[in-house]
């Protein structure tokens, strides 16, 4: 009975150690995807801690999502980008320009707001036909070629806007720029964002079951249910805590809207369709994609067009959102968007980088900026913490780059099934060792033959160690 | 592994190295364009850390900076309110619309501190300033009571040349700009202008009474040519051009000059000139270090000659701007106890006043810049000046 009682208990204990030990094993394994949440996460506890959790709060979480749209939107069109090995750094003044393009056309030339927003769009796809001609045909590096364009529409954003500030008072604009869903006030909450954050967590659990449901039929192992249920009870905690801030303040944003839109097709691009992969693969080894049949510079021109669509939606979001376009704005954007993307991130020398974790480093290059002034900290400090935040992001990306997967719960079995063997090779290899080093003393003849030795038994006992390093929980059962 | 946490306490630690400044709620926000900047970190920044510290318990304020950035302009204004501003003193570096828009939305009454914010629907509540188009006049007045003394008639014109502000700082640039026109339009056959485009000729006389939408687009359209950008570089590029293709008419040149910072890059290049002007009166406002070296009879400091500057006593302003702040968080009108001017845009407008310092009166200078210890002598650009007849 007693007996009984105690292994019950050893069993529970040892379910919960297993448990963490296969969390853990899950980070050290995906350091590199998740190393930016963590981040996220401590930024986050600072500045909370130091806003008596005024950054947290409702009010200025709606802020920061708001104030984090416009470089989202880049971000995930530069992520493209870099992934393909290039970079652009005409879109700030591109996007601002098509803002003051749109903006004028609808506020000075009367024009509609969709006819503005399809002249924009062409000039857009014009642009970046051009920029991919020259960077995939003519092999102008992509830093030259928008550059130049930097420039240019430095300069057509000037005259465009004819170097004055030219207020919007478009409907359309005003809800773009500061207007909210609908929303439905239950008791201070607004019902929709809670309808939506409870829809948003019965797809994530449906989707999820679904797709191991697939993955089992085609016989592809899936993630240990472990995982899959802590990162479930995360999710559901993030979006729980989401739409209660939301919706305890004004509800949804059209901002927040628009860049969640842009997010998931960009999402579903990348992952599930052959041009995404096609992307990937074009980044990854150029030489190979051609070789397997991509054109190269199709792909490339895609990328770019792509970009300056995002351009041009960022560029109305940013004149929406501060109700004018004038010759001041666009500095800085490109930058902060190639900033976000290596902070999420993507590899300068290509093929990684994703599109989600893209909006990470975006947020977390707002946090800062909101949290500082929030804190009411010397803004010159910003700057020099957000260099530093990029530079540790790169290293720490290099630095994991060649992580190898690992299974704590595996090595622990491994360990107990290997543990004679282990302990057998250790002797053996310490006695080694040990003989070698008094033959090295005494200059014996045959000091060959202890290094014979010693080179065995130290292979032997390595092999037993990578043999436990990469043991998985499969193995055993 | 270990190094991978070395480097994330690491970045733990840069980031809470940054943790010092503590977060309580405040009454009164401060938004102002950019640190990096000497007017705004110096001057602004200092004195209203100076007159709202004064105000003490009951007013707690934050200061916060833009970096020339509107969208974080916006967002350190949804900062302040989101720690509880009930009224914000903001400088707006373009229009201000977005940060209008985000305070009145949450109720917050907005104080715009020189420069006006408004959106096409909406404006600040309050707009303290120097009278700009009183500012202007004042450098009208200088060239045309200059060019009198010095014979300029319409026989003999003297030759003129004319520079502006930034066209998008409205209302500022347009109205140092109108000012000045009014009082050159009426006497400007007694000049001749040298810019590459004469846009002015042509210009209608507009007064500050008379200032509307049309006088504003006429006024922008002949500053297009000569905006100098408030920019050093841009004013000195714009000069030398005027410089290239110059027909001395007479022995002494004119400069409408709109600030001091300008005004030096101009002079410098009509300096360059094979066979300068024997006489050169130029204009500005600020009162900068070089400006007053100049006024003081400096031109080697002074980088030339500057024969006036405008002052406008910042500290004035500031006080003004803290006075509504103070008068709103108490609970009555914003403008009790303060000289207030003809609305502009539809917000209740104080006018801070201006001095006029010229070369011809140093001792007005000293006394205005130096005695009232605005200006420190011991400065290095000062160093060659004798002080001591004014003392």
């Amino acid at each position: 009975m007693e007996k009984n009682k105690e292994t019950k208990f050893a069993k529970f204990c040892w379910r919960i150690y297993k448990y963490f030990l296969t969390i853990i094993s899950m980070f050290r394994t995906n350091i590199r995807d998740y190393g930016m949440y963590i981040a996220l996460a401590v930024i986050f506890v600072i500045f909370g801690s130091m806003t008596n959790w005024v950054f947290l709060g409702p009010i200025n979480f709606t802020n920061l999502l708001n104030q984090t749209a416009y470089v989202s939107v880049l971000a995930v069109g530069m992520t493209l980008v870099i992934v393909t090995r290039q970079i652009d750094l005409s879109v700030g003044y591109i996007g601002a320009f098509l803002g003051a393009y749109v903006v004028v056309a609808v506020e000075n030339q009367g024009q509609s707001v969709l006819i503005a927003l399809g002249g924009a769009l062409l000039i857009t796809a014009l642009v970046g036909i051009i920029k991919g001609y020259f960077i995939a045909k003519i092999s102008v590096p992509s830093f030259v070629v928008t550059l130049a364009g930097m420039f240019i529409f430095k300069g057509l954003l000037m005259l465009k806007t004819n170097n004055r500030t030219i207020p919007t008072t478009n409907n359309l604009f005003q809800k773009i720029g500061i207007g909210y869903l609908p929303t439905y006030d239950v008791g201070g909450m607004d019902l929709i964002t809670l309808i939506i954050g409870v829809a948003l967590v019965l797809v994530l659990i449906f989707m999820g079951i679904k797709g191991r449901k697939k993955n089992e039929k085609l016989g592809i192992t899936n993630e240990k249910i472990e995982i899959f249920i802590t990162k479930l009870v995360f999710m559901f905690g993030v979006i729980t805590y989401l739409s209660w801030t939301l919706s305890s303040h004004k509800g949804i944003s059209y901002l927040l809207l628009i860049t969640v839109v842009v997010v998931v097709i960009y999402h579903l691009m990348t992952t599930r369709t052959t041009l995404g992969r096609r992307i990937y693969a074009v980044g990854g080894n150029p030489d190979a994609a051609e070789l397997s049949g991509i054109n190269v510079e199709k792909i490339i021109v895609i990328v770019f067009i792509s970009m300056g669509i995002l351009a041009l939606i960022s560029g109305v979001m940013y004149v929406s959102r501060l109700q004018n376009t004038s010759p001041n704005q666009g500095p800085f954007w490109e930058l902060y968007a190639i900033a976000a993307a290596f902070i999420g991130g993507a590899s300068a020398s290509g093929g990684i980088g994703k599109i989600v974790n893209a909006v990470i480093g975006s947020i977390v290059i707002m946090s800062l900026k909101n949290g500082m002034a929030l804190a009411g900290i010397n803004a010159n400090i910003e700057p020099i913490i957000l260099g530093s935040v990029l530079l540790l992001a790169v290293v720490f990306d290099i630095y994991t780059r060649n992580v190898r997967s690992i299974d704590l719960v595996g090595i622990h079995y491994a360990k107990k099934k290997y543990h004679d063997e282990l302990v057998e090779a250790k002797a053996q290899f310490d006695l080694a060792t040990k003989e070698l080093k008094e033959a090295k003393k005494m200059n014996k003849e045959d000091l060959i033959e202890y290094e014979y030795k010693f080179t065995n038994a130290q292979g032997l006992y390595n092999k037993i160690k990578e043999k436990i390093r990469v043991a998985q929980e499969e193995d055993f059962i | 592994m270990k190094k991978i946490i070395g480097l994330l306490l690491m970045a733990v630690l840069v980031i809470s190295l940054a943790a010092c400044g503590g977060s309580k709620t405040i009454k009164i926000g401060v938004v102002l364009p950019d640190a990096s900047e000497e007017r705004w970190a110096n001057q602004d920044g200092a004195f209203f850390k100076k007159e709202l510290d004064a105000l003490g318990e009951g007013y707690e304020y934050e200061i916060l900076f833009s970096e020339g950035d509107e969208a974080k302009e916006k967002a350190n204004v949804e900062a302040l309110i989101a720690r509880g501003a009930e009224v914000i003193i903001l400088t707006t570096e373009g229009s201000g619309a977005g940060a209008v828009q985000a305070a009145h939305e949450a109720g917050v009454q907005l104080i715009a501190h020189d420069r006006m914010a408004k959106s096409a629907s909406d404006h600040a509540d309050y707009y303290t300033t120097f009278n700009s188009w009183n500012v202007g006049k004042a450098m009208g007045a200088h060239l045309v009571s200059e060019a009198q003394a010095q014979g300029c008639t319409e026989t003999a014109p003297c030759d003129l040349a004319i520079f502006a502000g930034r066209v998008a700082d409205w209302p500022n640039a347009t109205y140092f700009f109108g000012g000045a026109m009014e009082e050159l339009q009426p006497v400007l056959n007694i000049f001749n202008i040298v810019n590459v485009s004469d846009t002015f000729s042509d210009l209608a006389l507009y007064t500050e009474a008379t200032f509307d939408d049309d006088a504003k687009d006429a006024l922008q359209a002949a500053m297009l040519p000569v905006d100098t950008d408030w920019n050093a570089e841009t004013a000195g590029t714009k000069a030398a051009a005027v410089v290239a293709q110059l027909t001395k008419t007479s022995d002494s040149i004119f400069v409408l000059a709109p600030n001091d910072d300008t005004s030096a890059a101009i002079r410098q290049e009509f300096a360059l000139m094979s066979e300068p002007y024997d006489n050169y009166f130029t204009t500005g406002q600020d009162a900068s270090d070089v400006a007053l070296a100049s006024l003081m009879g400096d031109p080697l400091k002074g980088k030339g000659t500057q024969t006036m500057t405008v002052f406008k006593d910042v500290s004035k302003l500031v006080a003004d701007s803290v006075k509504i702040a103070k008068n709103v968080v108490d609970g009555v009108d914003g403008l009790t106890g303060l000289t207030s001017g003809p609305s502009i845009d539809g917000a209740k407008t104080a006018y801070s006043p201006i001095d006029t310092l010229t070369a011809d009166n140093p001792q007005l200078t000293y006394d205005l810049i130096f005695a009232t210890g605005y200006k420190s002598k011991d400065s290095d650009t000062f160093s060659n000046i004798d002080f001591t007849p004014y003392e």
